[in-house]
């Protein structure tokens, strides 16, 4: 066991590689793809939305569009 | 606190610590990678109760053994698919990618890292500490947790293991 452990006391220290510290900078400023899809996602729903109750308000006879659409007439009280 | 600074003081010792558990160029340069990452959300909660080195030591050798058994499950994984046993054997020498180890020896301490990889995690990590990393108990100690008395024990049920597995392995 005594040669085992001379043996391995003989490896010797190496230097680390450039390169990794740029890796970890890189991989730390990664913003992950799911965080991506999701905010795409969520913009998408919202202008759908919007969309949607814009179209709503235009088709509703009731609304105050339709109100500024009447003539002037109607709105008079004798 | 200046990452770069921190990071060209350690990552020597990170990366050696790493090379010693895996062996292998590729698989260190991961382990350092995490090692550093982990320490770049972790360095603002440090509390200096112990020393800097001891909490990085503590921090790659955790991450170390993650490493080594993500590829033992990966391996077991790759081996139902597809190959035989003598193969996968082969790929143990392949894997082996020290750059420490001089050619003369490379053969000889393969032999012996095949060993220490079937030890359990304690005993690994007392032989690296104390035998490749050239650590005193008292530092082995603080790194482990346990007591001087508690690591000699560990180190000397830690030999005789490999002194077993050494010996089945010189009979194939």
């Amino acid at each position: 066991m005594k040669d085992t452990f001379e043996i391995l006391s003989s490896i010797n220290r190496v230097s680390a590689p450039d390169n990794i510290y740029e890796r970890i900078i890189t991989k730390n400023n990664y913003i992950s793809s799911s965080i991506i899809y999701s905010l795409v996602m969520t913009i998408f729903l919202l202008i759908s939305l919007n969309l949607f109750v814009y179209n709503q308000s235009n088709n509703d006879n009731f609304s105050a569009n339709s109100i500024i659409k009447l003539p002037i007439t109607a709105l008079y009280y004798e | 606190m200046d990452f770069k600074a921190f990071y060209f003081k350690y990552k020597d010792l990170v990366y050696n610590v790493a090379l010693n558990y895996s062996a292998n160029i590729e698989d260190a340069q991961e382990i350092t990678q995490d090692v550093f990452l982990t320490l770049l959300k972790k360095i603002d909660h440090f509390r200096s109760e112990s020393k800097m080195e001891t909490w990085i030591y503590k921090i790659t050798i955790n991450k170390s053994l993650d490493y080594l058994r993500f590829k033992k499950r990966k391996k077991r994984k790759f081996l139902f698919n597809n190959l035989s046993i003598e193969r996968a054997s082969n790929n143990d020498l392949i894997n082996f990618n020290h750059p420490g180890v001089q050619l003369e020896s490379k053969e000889k301490i393969n032999e012996i890292y095949k060993c220490i990889n079937k030890l359990p995690d304690s005993y690994k990590t007392v032989i690296i500490l104390l035998k490749i990393e050239n650590r005193t108990y008292k530092e082995v100690s603080s790194i482990m947790g346990l007591s001087v008395k508690a690591i000699e024990s560990l180190f000397n049920r830690a030999k005789n293991t490999l002194e077993i597995f050494l010996k089945k392995e010189n009979e194939y």
